[in-house]
């Protein structure tokens, strides 16, 4: 009997510690724009780049993380879509620009969740549109000669029928 | 705010999502865009992201492509590369290739990248009877009434990158109720041919309404439902084929299920009683047992357990119930075993998929929930006699594209006709140039018909190893799609030096390693010092290059096979390498010799060959 009460205590003690340091420990993410969000250690989890970070440095409740490429503005879109259980509706909401630079991020940071949501995000809104439109979506800078580009075209004429308008 | 720019390999995880026909449209954003989405690691990171599909196939009637066995109606119309003849018989699909036969030749098909591509043809000793006598009357039936044979054959990948066909001749025995295998062969895909198996010693079982049915691919093998002849009785079992180690196996059946097959009567209508495995995406191996007029199904819950076989349903033909009200059809016409509905497809809600025979060319499909006893009416499709059907999932992929658009068949508007040749592009330097066709069959193309059903009208370039470049021309005259294949030796060709590109790959292995290889000849040590000039495209042979050239024997009889086991084996990659020099070397001497007048312009764009 004095055994078990004995660990009871223990697993006890172990679960308030437990309780103890998620209630504590909070992450501060400075942002490009000099902002500093302060976000639960179970939010920063995802981003595998912090958490890799963490896991080496062992460092206890106060950590201040610097994210050199990231806005504020973009970040509080990601607690958002976060704390949204990455709704696809709250996605269709934001903007190119916010999508590509959400993409960039949730790749920066390693987020798996957040960058297949993103990834098949701008793969639906690409899909069925012209070469002009994606090459200007992407910043691409096309090598190609005229002749070469209509060469290619023909070889797959088919795939260029039924595109969107831009 | 800055504009983002995404890095190009974060596009590339994104173009991963893609359709295969989209990126077909984005290869042309830029050179290092084609390069990359063409790419073989592309190509795979791109298949781990597609999902399964459905594919529902008629050869010469729809082909489609469907989200799910739910959803029939929404069709996305694959374009193969189909005519007009009889002879079509879908071998299977697999990393969504479509294994195809066609007027006699078999065909990987990826519709999704539109690109198809003939098999060596294979010459099994009867080649001639098999050629002028395959009429539609036969071919479509797989079995051949004159010298009694049928071609059974499976169709299964081994990994991203190679495709095997496993292809069985079997005799009819005097008494016709059998049809013991007398040859099997396989084919792979990386090899380019066709090489003997060692032969299983048993029948395959037959169906009622095409003789033959294909391999069906479970667990990593392919099956076939056999059976042999034992202490005076059939024996039934599956027919297994491991890919891996191209060896057949046995898969044996639940006891009770043989015992009910053992009949004495079923002697007697022996030819179509059997057991045939049924195509299935998520369900464990299914077996659909013929016993006329009875059938049974049968799973194996856990796959190579004998003990796990399971009896899912039982029925009756003759029932009235099943037959006229399920069916809709009068159970009178299942006396005719050629109606006998056949079990095609067993369905991830667990229903079963049956196809029967109405009328010709009516074809009935019903899905028949076993829990509840109810059928529902799919589709009634027209189809030809006998005509194979192919229903079944796989991923639609972009297999193959690596090939496409290495070298591709391409034709340009000139003087107000189509002017065909072969459009190459050079990974190394990233630049397209034109290989010119002989002078005849490019006329073969010019015929003003052409223009009007120009679709199908065509060059396209086969895959081979170590052949000369060979050339596949579609040409359509009266209206049908026939077949010509043109072997395109060197001679016919006017070829650049460029055409050393392609190989100097295999070179700069060797080079690399020619210190793990003794007994170098001279020769090679020669020419692999002057490796960097022979790569270069406007190079011309030295006097010296040619006679050393002439000092290099190729080796007879030597078949070149992947890269890397020539350079696991050091002394083999020297004799392949050597004959490949061989072969460039002379080949570079030829051109010069015949076309002293050539020049290669290196204009802004395109470098043209003038004569």
């Amino acid at each position: 009997m004095g055994e078990r009460g004995e660990e009871w205590e223990a697993v006890m003690l172990r679960k308030a510690e437990e309780e103890e340091s998620k209630a504590v420990k909070k992450v501060k993410l400075v942002t490009s724009d000099g902002v500093t969000m302060e976000v639960e250690i179970s939010t920063v989890k995802e981003m595998e780049t912090i958490q890799a970070f963490m896991n080496a440095t062992d460092t206890d409740n106060s950590i201040i993380f610097p994210l050199p490429k990231v806005s504020s503005h973009i970040l509080s879109r990601i607690m958002e879509l976060m704390s949204g259980e990455y709704d696809q509706e709250l996605v269709k909401r934001l903007s190119h620009e916010e999508l590509k630079e959400i993409c960039m991020v949730a790749n920066y940071l390693n987020m798996k969740t957040l960058l297949h949501l993103t990834a098949s995000a701008i793969a639906n809104l690409i899909q069925n549109k012209s070469v002009e439109f994606v090459r200007h979506f992407f910043n691409i800078i096309n090598d190609f000669t005229p002749e070469e580009e209509v060469q290619l075209r023909k070889t797959h004429e088919w795939a260029f029928e039924g595109v969107d308008e831009d | 705010m800055s504009v983002p720019i995404l890095p190009i390999d974060l596009q590339l995880e994104i173009f991963s999502y893609l359709p295969c026909k989209a990126i077909m449209r984005f290869m042309v954003l830029s050179r290092l865009h084609h390069s990359l989405l063409i790419s073989p690691d592309f190509i795979s990171r791109h298949h781990h992201k597609s999902r399964n599909k459905f594919f529902f196939l008629v050869p010469s009637y729809i082909t489609c492509l469907c989200e799910d066995d739910d959803h029939f109606t929404l069709f996305q119309n694959l374009m193969l590369p189909v005519g007009h003849y009889f002879c079509h018989r879908i071998i299977g699909i697999c990393n969504g290739i479509i294994c195809m036969q066609m007027d006699g030749v078999i065909s990987f098909i990826n519709p999704m990248i539109r690109y198809c591509f003939d098999l060596a043809l294979h010459d099994d000793e009867d080649r001639s009877i098999y050629s002028y006598n395959f009429t539609s009357y036969r071919s479509i039936y797989c079995y051949d009434f004159i010298s009694r044979r049928i071609y059974s054959y499976g169709f299964i990948s081994r990994g991203l990158s190679d495709y095997l066909v496993v292809k069985m001749v079997s005799y009819s025995n005097d008494e016709g109720e059998s049809f013991p295998l007398r040859n099997a062969w396989v084919y792979t895909y990386v090899k380019d041919d066709w090489r003997p198996l060692e032969i299983p010693d048993c029948s395959l079982c037959i169906t009622p309404a095409t003789f033959a049915y294909n391999g069906v691919v479970h667990s990593g093998l392919l099956h076939w439902g056999a059976k042999k002849w034992v202490e005076n009785t059939w024996y039934y079992f599956i027919l297994t084929f491991d890919p891996q180690t191209e060896v057949f196996g046995e898969l044996l059946l639940a006891d009770n299920l043989v015992a009910a097959l053992y009949h004495p009567d079923n002697y007697e209508r022996g030819v179509f009683v059997g057991i045939f495995v049924v195509q299935n995406n998520n369900k464990p191996l299914t077996v659909y047992s013929l016993n006329s007029p009875n059938g049974t199904v049968w799973v194996m819950d856990r796959y190579g357990i004998t003990e796990s076989w399971n009896q899912i349903f039982t029925f009756n033909w003759t029932d009235n119930y099943i037959s006229s009200t399920l069916f809709s059809i009068n159970p009178d016409i299942y006396r005719h075993l050629l109606r006998f509905p056949f079990l095609l497809f067993h369905r991830d809600d667990g229903t079963l998929l049956f196809g029967a025979e109405l009328n010709c060319p009516q074809y009935l499909l019903r899905s028949l929930d076993i829990s509840h006893g109810t059928c529902t009416v799919l589709n009634n499709i027209g189809r030809r006699i006998g005509e194979d059907l192919y229903i079944g999932y796989s991923s639609p992929s972009l297999v193959l594209l690596d090939k496409v658009s290495a070298s591709m068949g391409a034709k340009k508007w000139v003087e107000n006709t189509w002017y065909y040749f072969i459009l190459t592009f050079d990974p190394q330097t990233e630049v397209f140039r034109e290989l010119l066709l002989a002078d005849n069959l490019v006329a073969a193309y010019c015929h003003p018909d052409n223009y009007e059903r120009e679709v199908f009208v065509g060059i396209f370039v086969v895959q081979n190893n170590n052949k000369p470049l060979t050339v596949y021309s579609l040409n359509s005259p009266n209206g049908y799609h026939c077949r010509a294949t043109v072997n395109i030796s060197s001679d016919d060709v006017e070829t650049t030096p460029y055409f050393i590109g392609p190989r100097l790959k295999a070179i700069q292995a060797t080079f690399e390693r020619r210190n793990e290889l003794e007994m170098l000849p001279r020769s090679a040590n020669y020419f692999l010092d002057r490796a960097l000039e022979i790569s270069k495209t406007d190079y011309e042979p030295s006097d010296m290059d040619i006679l050393y050239a002439e000092g290099i024997s190729l080796v007879n009889g030597l078949k070149p096979d992947t890269l890397d086991e020539y350079v696991r084996n050091g002394r083999e990659v020297m004799e392949w390498e050597n004959g490949i020099l061989h072969w460039n070397i002379s080949k570079v001497r030829d051109y010069n010799n015949k076309h002293r007048r050539a020049k290669l312009h290196k204009g802004k764009g395109w470098p043209f060959c003038h004569v």
